[in-house]
C-alpha cells in the first residue's frame, strides 16, 4: 500500500513537472513576455518611434507579430485581435515614415552619383589632349557619324525583332525562336551602350573645350588689368 | 622597461589625438545649412575655375573632403543641400 502511494506521488509529480515544462517551453518559443495588451502595444509603439531603416522596421514588425501570436496562444483570438488593433496604426505610421526616409535616401544617392560623375567628367576633360578648334569639331563630327551608324544598326535590329515577334506568334512560340529574341535584345543593349559611350566622349570633348575657353578668358581678365576688370563674374563664361 | 612603456603610451596617445587632415574639417552644429550653401558654392566654383590641373586636383580633393565631413558629421538635409548646390555648379560646365 505504501509503495503504491509512493508510486502515485511520483507519477503525479512527474506529470505536473511535464505540464509545467510544456507551458514554459511555449513561453520560451514565443520569446516575448506578455503583460497587458495596452502595455505591450505601448512597448511596440516606443520601438516603432525610433525606426529609421528597413531592417529596424522589419525587426519591430516581427516582434509585434510574435506578441500577437503569443496572445493568440495564451488568451485566444479576441485578445490577439484587440492587441493588433492597438499596435497596427503605429506600425502603419512607421511604415509611411520609412517610405519617406527611403525616398530621401534614393534622392541623396542620385545626388551623390551626379556629384561623382561631374567630378570624374571634369577630370577626364582636364586630361584630354586638346587640338585646334577645327580638330575638335572634326572629332565631334566623326563621333556623330559613328553614332548615326549605330542608330541605323539599332533600327535594323528593332525591325528584325519586330518581324521575328510576328513569326513567333505564327509558329506557336517555339523555344529556338524565343531564344533568338533574347539574342537580339542583348545586341540592342550592346549597341545602345556603344552610343552612350560615344555621346559621353563628345560631352567630354565639349567640356574640355569649355574649360580651355574658361582658362583663356581668365587669363585675359588677369592681363586686362585690375582697373577695367575688377568683378570676377565679368570674366566667367555665360 | 617602465620608461619604454611610458614612451610607447605617450606616442600612442599623441597619435590617437593627432587626427588627420579630413578630421580637421569641423562643420558648425548650429549653422550647417548656411554652411552647406556657402561652402558648396565656394568649393565648386574653385573646382570649375581652376587654372591648372594641379589646382583642379587640389580643389577636387578639398570639395570631396567637405562632402565627407557633411555626410559623416551632419547628414540629412544639409548634406543633400551641399551635394545639390555643388552639382548645380559642377554640372553647369
Amino acid at each position: 500500500m505504501k509503495a503504491d502511494t509512493k508510486k502515485r506521488v511520483a507519477l503525479t509529480t512527474f506529470y505536473t513537472l511535464f505540464v509545467v515544462m510544456l507551458l514554459m517551453g511555449t513561453r520560451c518559443e514565443s520569446r516575448v513576455h506578455l503583460t497587458t495588451p495596452e502595455r505591450d502595444a505601448k512597448h511596440i509603439a516606443e520601438l516603432a518611434s525610433t525606426i529609421h531603416s528597413e531592417a529596424e522596421l522589419r525587426a519591430v514588425e516581427k516582434l509585434a507579430t510574435e506578441y500577437e501570436i503569443a496572445y493568440r496562444k495564451s488568451y485566444g483570438g479576441a485578445k490577439a485581435i484587440y492587441f493588433k488593433s492597438l499596435y497596427e496604426p503605429v506600425m502603419d505610421e512607421a511604415g509611411e515614415r520609412r517610405a519617406i526616409y527611403r525616398a530621401e535616401e534614393e534622392r541623396v544617392a542620385k545626388l551623390e552619383e551626379l556629384f561623382d560623375t561631374s567630378l570624374s567628367d571634369l577630370e577626364a576633360a582636364w586630361q584630354m589632349p586638346l587640338g585646334s578648334e577645327s580638330d575638335e569639331l572634326n572629332k565631334i563630327a566623326a563621333n556623330n557619324a559613328t553614332i548615326e551608324g549605330y542608330r541605323a544598326e539599332l533600327l535594323s535590329l528593332n525591325a528584325e525583332k519586330e518581324q521575328l515577334a510576328m513569326d513567333i506568334i505564327e509558329a506557336g512560340y517555339p523555344q529556338d525562336m524565343l531564344d533568338k529574341i533574347g539574342v537580339i535584345d542583348s545586341e540592342v543593349e550592346a549597341v545602345e551602350a556603344k552610343i552612350a559611350e560615344v555621346e559621353h566622349t563628345n560631352a567630354i570633348i565639349r567640356l574640355s573645350n569649355r574649360l580651355q575657353l574658361q582658362r583663356e578668358l581668365n587669363e585675359e581678365c588677369r592681363e586686362g588689368g585690375s582697373v577695367e576688370v575688377t568683378d570676377a563674374t565679368n570674366c566667367s563664361l555665360q | 622597461m617602465r620608461r619604454i612603456i611610458i614612451a610607447v603610451a605617450a606616442i600612442v596617445t599623441l597619435t590617437s589625438c593627432g587626427g588627420n587632415t579630413k578630421g580637421d574639417i569641423v562643420i558648425g552644429e548650429h549653422n550647417h545649412e548656411n554652411e552647406a550653401y556657402n561652402l558648396s558654392y565656394e568649393l565648386a566654383t574653385k573646382v570649375v575655375e581652376a587654372t591648372t590641373f594641379e589646382e583642379f586636383k587640389a580643389t577636387t580633393e578639398q570639395i570631396k573632403a567637405y562632402r565627407e565631413a557633411f555626410r559623416d558629421q551632419i547628414g540629412g538635409e544639409s548634406y543633400a543641400i551641399f551635394l545639390e548646390e555643388s552639382n548645380l555648379i559642377l554640372g553647369d560646365m
